[in-house]
């Protein structure tokens, strides 16, 4: 026991360490700043996926063109994607041409984003309106603005403000939305709101 | 940070349909933010600070598809907030 008592002590580099803390916060920022969470989902998607898929000879170069095409494709499918966002009005082949191609490419299986929570209090625009506490000009201004930039010429909501108030609307109080989670392709959080 | 994505404040979810057509529009009522300071994260609090936008009105209808994932925002004056990315949203969802 006495052994104990003489030899115990805290004089170690950890403690000395704790006493550099707060100096090195302010010169520096906090250590969150410094996260090394993209350089290892980077090892991840880069190196190791890469590695697998080839066949183990001359490794490095064939990790590089992997992660060139793979991402030279995903950049295509973005771009296929804003395409396709934009160009509502465009011609139904170029909508179906576009479809094919990017359902060739294997994605993720398909996301839900799920709507709960139905209020009873409101049934059409005017009620939406009301519990809102925003005019409805100002809604029907913003209809109309969300149909002509994002529907099909043949799907726009009608532009007559009396028709538009009377268009049934059932309010909705919580969102789910599954989000990659970290590191994983085909793994999703559930982002609730 | 925030890699591209634009902010916005969650103001209403609902669902509408035009009854001459099938489809059910599933929309979102937001107020677009910008971030401050180009998105950086502040020194301080490693947060990631919005602000409302000047051009955009108290409300801009979207899809709900175009939302590609949630974070809390802490109230800093009348028309900033910060982006709480960090807490864990299922215990939030929980708590309250």
């Amino acid at each position: 026991m006495d052994m104990i008592h003489t030899e115990s002590h805290f004089n170690f580099v950890k403690m000395q360490l704790l006493s550099h803390f707060s100096d090195q916060i302010r010169q520096f920022g906090n250590i969150t700043m410094y996260s090394t969470e993209f350089g290892e989902l980077a090892h991840k998607e880069q190196i190791k996926d890469g590695w697998r898929r080839s066949n183990k000879n001359d490794v490095a170069r064939q990790i590089l063109h992997s992660y060139g095409r793979q991402h030279a494709i995903q950049m295509r499918l973005v771009n296929l994607n804003s395409v396709r966002h934009r160009g509502a009005n465009r011609c139904d082949n170029v909508l179906g041409y576009l479809d094919k191609t990017t359902r060739t490419v294997s994605m993720p299986a398909p996301r839900e984003w799920i709507l709960k929570g139905l209020r009873d209090d409101v049934s059409d625009v005017l009620d939406f309106c009301k519990v809102l506490g925003i005019s409805l000009d100002r809604i029907c201004l913003e209809l109309i603005r969300y149909s002509g930039h994002n529907l099909p010429t043949k799907r726009w909501l009608p532009e007559e403000p009396a028709i538009l108030q009377l268009l049934p609307v059932e309010l909705q109080t919580q969102l789910e939305i599954p989000v990659v989670a970290f590191q994983e392709t085909d793994i999703y959080d559930i982002h609730r709101a | 940070m925030l890699r591209g994505r634009l902010p916005a404040k969650l103001v209403a979810l609902f669902k509408i349909r035009d009854c001459s057509q099938d489809p059910v529009r599933r929309l979102a009522g937001v107020q677009m933010l910008s971030p401050v300071n180009s998105g950086r994260p502040s020194d301080k609090h490693s947060l990631v600070t919005v602000q409302l936008r000047e051009d955009a009105g108290e409300f801009t209808l979207v899809d709900i598809g175009t939302i590609l994932g949630l974070a809390q925002l802490i109230p800093e004056g009348d028309r900033r907030w910060l982006v709480n990315s960090r807490i864990d949203l299922r215990t939030f969802n929980e708590m309250y």
